[in-house]
């Protein structure tokens, strides 16, 4: 997917707008909508890559269409794997819900969350993700506090995303406001005591530690589109890595 | 209107905000580690609600017919995990 909007090389960042449908593009494709949207690409420093000119931009395609259905109905974010809603909760620095729930309790589970999550002082300060029974089985080797039972777990990543903690947990049985009064109580005793990474340092503080992430999103970059990883490129490029991230990619 | 209320956005990771670096598109050749900084969003205040998979976002665009903000980007840097 991602060679498709790059014309067939493969990058560490691709990006497009898409109609509803997923399928019909309403934009270029490239490396970020700076690039692409008409504002953005008269290059940084410009008055025209304002982001207040790319934001408008955005509107104005999207109210090309007329939103349908009630918010309180939305579609629950969930990912791939725990370990990489552990990854990215760390990136992002937010705190994890994630949820064990035996499949004949799926639906009445995400009932009860669908209005929590899309609730204002909610929304946009936690990731969301649900055990996978084949994936997830051996989510808590590296959680602190975890129970391995079914509930609600609300998770704080390490500094790494390959280890975290739980805050807190909650039955199955609990009701959505119970949900949202541990969300909230959670995410203040976070926003206390939790630091924003500085990009730089992070990086720096993990080579010497040598942290590796293995993703099924191969490391570095086809810039010529020949369908194999440039490694020799980018490790001309970068150079400095040490270990088994040794110059490859973001 | 508020942006991210407006379309259904994809990314298989954006940062939580930028910084002056990496608004600016950084230095010529690229962003470094060390010109990024820190993002300049409080923590645990609200930011954008995204999907991590084409899955959920497509299910979520379908349903309430809003277009899609696709993003796609490496969930490390130089396989260091816990940034992106």
């Amino acid at each position: 997917m991602v060679r498709s909007f790059l014309g067939g090389a493969f990058a560490n960042t691709a990006f497009s707008l898409l109609a509803p449908d997923g399928d019909t593009r309403l934009s270029g494709s490239g490396r970020g909508p700076n690039q692409v949207l008409k504002p953005g690409r008269r290059g940084p420093g410009s008055p025209e890559a304002d982001d207040s000119l790319v934001i408008e931009e955005l509107a104005n395609l999207a109210r090309r269409f007329r939103p349908k259905g009630d918010t309180n109905e939305q579609t629950l974010q969930d990912f791939h794997t725990f370990r990489q809603a552990l990854n990215v909760a760390s990136a992002d620095q937010r705190l994890l819900l994630f949820v064990i729930s035996p499949e004949t309790s799926q639906s009445k589970v995400e009932s009860t969350l669908r209005p929590v999550m899309a609730d204002s002082s909610v929304i946009g300060r936690f990731h969301v993700d649900f055990a996978d029974q084949n994936t997830d089985k051996d989510w808590d080797e590296n959680i602190q506090r975890s129970k391995n039972q079914a509930g609600y777990f609300i998770i704080r990543a390490g500094q790494f995303g390959q280890s975290g903690s739980v805050m807190d947990h909650l039955p199955l049985t609990a009701s959505g406001d119970q949900v949202k009064t541990a969300l909230l109580e959670a995410n203040r005793e976070f926003a206390e005591t939790e630091e924003r990474k500085d990009y730089g340092d992070h990086v720096s503080l993990g080579r010497r530690e040598r942290i590796y992430f293995e993703n099924e999103m191969p490391y570095g970059e086809d810039r010529d589109g020949d369908g194999v990883i440039d490694h020799g490129a980018i490790i001309r490029q970068g150079g400095k890595g040490k270990g088994k991230g040794k110059g490859k990619g973001r | 209107m508020k942006i991210a209320s407006a379309l259904i956005i994809l990314s298989i990771l954006l940062p939580p905000s930028l910084s002056e670096a990496q608004r600016s598109g950084g230095s010529k050749g690229g962003v470094r580690p060390s010109e990024i900084g820190a993002g300049i969003q409080p923590i645990g205040a609200e930011s954008i609600m995204w999907y991590t998979t084409w899955d959920t976002a497509l299910t979520e665009a379908a349903r309430s017919n809003r277009p899609i903000f696709f993003m796609a980007a490496a969930a490390t840097c130089s396989g260091i995990s816990g940034v992106f």
